[in-house]
């Protein structure tokens, strides 16, 4: 374990280079397509739930969602690597009241968020291979259970994701 | 036929928002709380005043979640945003 942090010790900032670069692209790689193309297929289904116009564009939508989130969910695992890396690289430890406040929010909140999001975009829950598989009330619950799922974390992300980066920056105490 | 209308409504968000509200503070508490008091020995936090402040945290979250669940299924700006959405498919179809 020694002879393991000896080797990485030179590297420390280039660690911390390859984390933050995986932050953003954990935080901001889908804004843009949540914020502009999810949100108004969504409203629009909302809106007129017979109209199948609204749902083909919803459909369509949603799936490839699923396939944009990638960048996402290759972004977490890198960081979470990463930031244990440093943590161990850099002697931190819990005494740091920011960075317990931060492990905090990621242990309680964002791996459990991302293990749903996983499940829903990559797994059991990805609509394209439902939807290939015939199940179209499958297709049409996992849907709805996604929507559920982005109103229920779309709140919690953008206050504590914020929040994590606040805390790594500013370090207020 | 397979049903499309949503299963969520008001009542249902207002839960989930006190829902995931007390379980993220609670959640953060314990989690911070335990850390410093079995590995630094530290008990401030085990007093009446954090545990009032993070009820007021709770009950403020829980506010916020429910205003964000209203505002993004598109309760409070329906009208205002979602005609060029909705009109987009039929016009261009």
């Amino acid at each position: 374990m020694l002879s393991f942090i000896n080797l990485l010790s030179p590297y420390y900032m280039y660690i911390k280079f390859a984390h933050v670069i995986f932050v953003m692209m954990w935080a901001w790689s889908a804004v843009q397509a949540f914020t502009h193309y999810l949100i108004p297929a969504f409203s629009a289904w909302r809106q007129r739930p017979d109209d199948e116009n609204a749902i083909k564009r919803r459909n369509w939508a949603i799936e490839r969602f699923d396939d944009g989130v990638l960048f996402e969910h290759i972004a977490f695992p890198i960081v979470i690597i990463t930031g244990l890396l440093l943590y161990v690289l850099g002697g931190w430890s819990t005494s740091a009241n920011w960075l317990l406040l931060k492990l905090a929010i990621i242990v309680v909140l964002m791996i459990p968020i991302e293990i749903a999001d996983y499940y829903l975009a990559h797994f059991g829950g990805n609509k394209a291979r439902i939807r290939i598989a015939g199940d179209m009330q499958r297709y049409e619950n996992m849907i709805q259970w996604h929507w559920l799922f982005f109103l229920i974390t779309t709140p919690i992300i953008m206050l504590f994701a914020t929040t994590i980066i606040f805390l790594a920056v500013v370090k207020p105490f | 036929m397979i049903t499309t209308d949503f299963f969520g409504y008001p009542k249902l968000y207002n839960r989930i928002s006190w829902a995931i509200a007390i379980y993220t503070t609670t959640g953060i508490y314990c989690f911070y709380t335990a850390i410093k008091y079995f590995f630094h020995n530290e008990t401030s936090l085990l007093a009446w005043q954090p545990i009032l402040v993070a009820f007021i945290f709770a009950s403020l979250l829980a506010r916020y979640i429910f205003l964000m669940m209203m505002f993004i299924d598109g309760q409070f700006y329906r009208k205002k945003l979602k005609k060029k959405h909705v009109t987009f498919d039929n016009k261009t179809a």
